[in-house]
This record gives structure tokens, sequence and C-alpha cells, in this order.
């Protein structure tokens, strides 16, 4: 009994010792460098060097976000942003998949319509912003439609490269094995598309946090990209140090847990990760 | 007669790769395609399994025409060809059309039989040259194959590895009298294994000589007889 009580105590310090204490230790590791960045901007706006007007000290930023949040201002803001992302995330994403997996599997369909669209992809999608605004003004409907637009491109790119690069030996161990065309797509294809899947959603994702800037900035009442505008008309530089900083933060979140999703789905990879030697 | 072919002949674009070739394999027989590279070995297993049906000729399944793949005809390729996003288990689970209780213990035993017993959580990264060979052969074997098709399957592995799993197949040969045409150009892993060793020429890839080696199983890779054989192969292939 005692040597069993002892073997569970061992196994739960190990369990910590795998998953809790790397975290920590990398979080502290990665801290580093922003900290002291940190306290050289401070010291440096301190003694003067930064005029606050121009720059203003890391601290005073922090009051200001301290600020806009007790105001209430700012959880509207942030939400008003990440909803456009989100919606225009979902919907170029969704019309990336579905067109890439026609293009992919109908070969007429390839040729009909593919050329357009990486000619289409030539165009910097900044400048559609005039078009959408005249079409849809400067509503939702135009600043979703931005960004679904700028996640469209590499989430449909890279799930097309992804299908039509599928390794020819995998495909023939399912005809081997006899797989109909549905079960060759669910059971093949479809997990062997997964990583391009995933390279595509994290660089649209990014792209959408470009987007919504461009369209906040274009015209919008609110939003992190509204903030921006309204610092730089009221002479504010640490309101859109604020929304800046946001952006980072709000960025790094999301690409994380689509980060983590991606390792947690695509654990069969044959990849090294970096820093674990493993 | 389990497979026949007859007078088949296989082009790549203008380009011969085997031509009239006449064969004949017997239910429970191991035959050895043996040849230097580019003689068409694999081809004419490909042929043999129903992947590529683009030759002129014949190539007949118990008296049936082969218009395609089969179950019966399991087929074990140079890279193992594990899908990665599936475990062990999973994969030699693949091919099974109604994965039901039986299947299940059959693929539960046939990880025991090919030696990878505890190993059915693996994903593919995480095994070793000769495991993933190993699950490859079971993954062919739990749809219950009467024909194996195998071309060059140890051909990347370990000097012993390689030793083992000629073993491995002489066992299930014994034990399900599977019929076994192996592609190799290894010839003494032919000569260990083969009932018949089919000596192909190159560029076109005909049948130079058919040797039958009747020296009972187990045999001593190193005995006189066997090595006579050899001296003979090699004098057939001009080397």
């Amino acid at each position: 009994m005692a040597k069993e009580g002892q073997l569970t105590i061992n196994s739960t310090i190990q369990l910590t010792k795998i998953s809790v204490t790397p975290f920590l230790k990398h979080v502290i590791v990665s801290s580093i460098f922003p900290v002291i960045i940190l306290f050289i901007w401070e010291f440096l706006s301190r003694i003067g060097v930064f005029e606050s007007y121009q720059l203003p000290a890391p601290s005073a930023v922090l009051l200001k976000a301290v600020s806009l949040y007790q105001s209430g201002e700012l959880l509207p803001h942030i939400v008003t942003t990440f909803t456009r992302v989100l919606i225009g995330f979902g919907l170029g994403t969704a019309v990336a998949v579905t067109l890439s997996i026609l293009v992919g599997f109908w070969p007429l369909l390839e040729k009909l319509i593919d050329p357009t669209i990486q000619a289409l992809r030539q165009i910097p999608s900044l400048a559609w912003v005039p078009l959408f605004i005249l079409w849809m003004g400067i509503g939702e409907t135009s600043k979703v439609t931005m960004i679904a637009v700028g996640v469209f491109f590499p989430v449909y790119l890279n799930v097309l490269t992804g299908i039509v690069t599928i390794d020819r030996k995998w495909l023939e161990v399912g005809k081997v094995f006899g797989l109909s065309t549905r079960q060759k797509i669910t059971k093949i294809i479809l997990p062997a598309v997964f990583p391009a899947f995933f390279t595509g959603i994290r660089t649209g994702l990014g792209l959408g946090f470009m987007f919504v800037v461009a369209a906040e900035l274009m015209g919008a009442s609110e939003g992190l990209g509204y903030l921006l505008v309204l610092g730089q008309n009221t002479l504010q530089p640490d309101t859109i140090l604020v929304s800046i900083i946001l952006f980072a933060i709000i960025g790094k979140v999301t690409d994380g847990s689509l980060k983590l999703i991606e390792q947690r789905l695509l654990h069969w990879q044959d990849t090294e990760i970096r820093g674990t030697g493993k | 007669m389990s497979l026949t072919v007859e007078q088949l002949t296989r082009t790549f674009n203008d380009v011969t790769a085997i031509q009239a070739i006449d064969l004949t394999i017997h239910e429970g027989e191991i035959i050895c395609l043996l040849g230097k590279s580019g003689c068409g070995k694999s081809t004419l297993l490909r042929t043999l399994s129903g992947l590529d049906l683009a030759y002129e000729g014949t190539v007949s399944f118990h008296d049936t025409p082969l218009t395609g793949v089969r179950d019966e005809i399991g087929i074990v390729f140079q890279e193992p060809r594990l899908l990665p996003w599936l475990n062990v288990l999973d994969n030699i689970r693949f091919g099974l059309k109604q994965p039901n209780q039986a299947t299940i213990k059959r693929v539960d035993r046939f990880i025991d039989y090919v030696g990878l017993t505890g190993k059915g959580h693996l994903y593919p990264k995480a095994l070793s040259g000769g495991m993933s060979q190993r699950a490859a052969i079971a993954r062919a074997l739990v749809c219950d194959p009467e024909v194996l098709l195998l071309d060059e399957p140890f051909s990347a592995l370990d000097h012993f590895t390689k030793l083992e799993l000629q073993d491995l197949l002489l066992k299930i040969q014994g034990k399900y009298n599977t019929t076994m045409v192996m592609v190799t150009h290894d010839i003494d892993e032919a000569l260990y294994l083969a009932d018949r060793i089919v000596v192909l020429s190159s560029q076109p890839g005909t049948i130079q000589d058919i040797i039958e080696i009747d020296s009972p199983r187990p045999r001593t890779r190193t005995s006189r007889d066997l090595q006579q054989v050899k001296q003979k192969i090699l004098t057939t292939l001009h080397i």
C-alpha cells in the first residue's frame, strides 16, 4: 500500500515536471528581452530623452490603458475588432476551403478558374479597399469583406497546394485496399492536407489583423483601428500605443491558440520541435 | 494455378520494360523475381497486383483476367507506406472493410505475430525501418490475402533485420500457405526463400532462366548446394 502511494506521488511530480515547469521556463525566458526593453524605454523617458508628446513612457501607456478600461471604452473596441476579424476569417476560410477543394479535385475547374485566382492574387489586397467602400459603404459589410479577402488567398493557396501535392504513394495504398472515392478523401486526402490547411489559416489570421486595421483606419467609429485614428487626431501617442500593444497581444494569443491546436492535431508529423531536442 | 501470365509486354513511352513474359505461379509457392536494376521486375509485380493495367498480353487470377486490384492479392512495397497520421494499430486496420469484433481480434493477433506486441499505439515517426515494414506486412496480412506480392520489401533494412523478416515470411507461408511473389536483387535472399527463382534479363526484361530450388526448409544460408546455384545465377546474369 505504502509503495503504491509513493508511486502515485512520484508520477504526480513527474507530471508537473514535464508540463508546468518547461512552460514557465519558456514564459520567463521569452519575457527577458521585452522586459529589458521596457526598462530602458521607461528610463530614457524619465530622464527626458523621449518627449512625452512623441513617445510616452511605458508606465504612462499602462495608465492610459487602465483609464480607458475603467471608463468602459476599451473593451467594446477590443470586442468589435476581434469580432470583425473572426467573421472575416471564418468567411474567407470557408470560401477558400470550398474553392480549393473544388479546384483541387476537378481538373477542368482548375484550368478554368485557377489562373484567374492567381492573377487576382497579384493585386495588393489593400487596393480593393476603395472599391469595397464604394460598393458597400463604410459599414460592417465592407470591413468584413476586406478581411475575408485577405484571409482567402493564403488559405486557398495552401490547401490547393496540399491537395495537388499529395504523395502518390499514399493514394496507391488506398487503391491497393480498394477504398471508394469517399473513403479516399476522408481517410487519405483530408488528413494529408491538414498540415497545409493549418499553415494557410495561421498566415490568413495574421493577414486578417492587418486588414482589420486598414478597414478601421478608413472609417470606423469603434475598434482598435479607430483608437489609432483617435490617438492621431487628438495628439495622444499613449492611446495609439495602447492600441498597438493590444494588437500585438491579441495577435499572439490567437496565433498561439491555433498553434496549440495544430500541435495537438498534427502530433504525428515527423518534424523536429525546436529547443526540445526531440 | 493462382496467377498466370501469358505473353505479357509492358512499354513506357516506346521503351519496352518487359517483353513476352510467360509465367505460371502455383498456390502456396514462393517465387522470387531476380535481376539487375531496371530489368522490369517491379513492373512485372505491379501488373500482377492489378495496379498497372496498361499492358499487352494476359494476366489471370484463378483463370479470370485481372481487371484491377483484388482483396485476395496483397502487396507490400519497398517503403512501408504507413499513413503517418495513424498509429500502428489503425494502420494495420486500414485495409479492413468492416472492422468488427472478429477482425479487431485478428489485428491484435497479427500485431503479436509480426513482433510488434505493445507497439500498437506508436505513430510511424517513432518506428524503425524494420518495425515499419513489420507493420506493413501485418497490414497486408490482416486482409487474409491468398497472394502476397512483395516489392523489394527488405532492401532498405539492415542485414540482421532483413534475415529476421525473411524468417517471418517463411513462418507466414508455413502457417497460411500464402502464395508469395517477391522482387529482389539479393541472390542470397532469393536462395533462402524461393521455391523458384525467375531470373530476368535487362532491357527489355525477358525471362532468362527459371531455377527450381528443391532443398528443404529451413535452409542453411551458407550451404554448398545453394552457393553452387548462386554461381550459376551470377553466370546467367553475366557478372
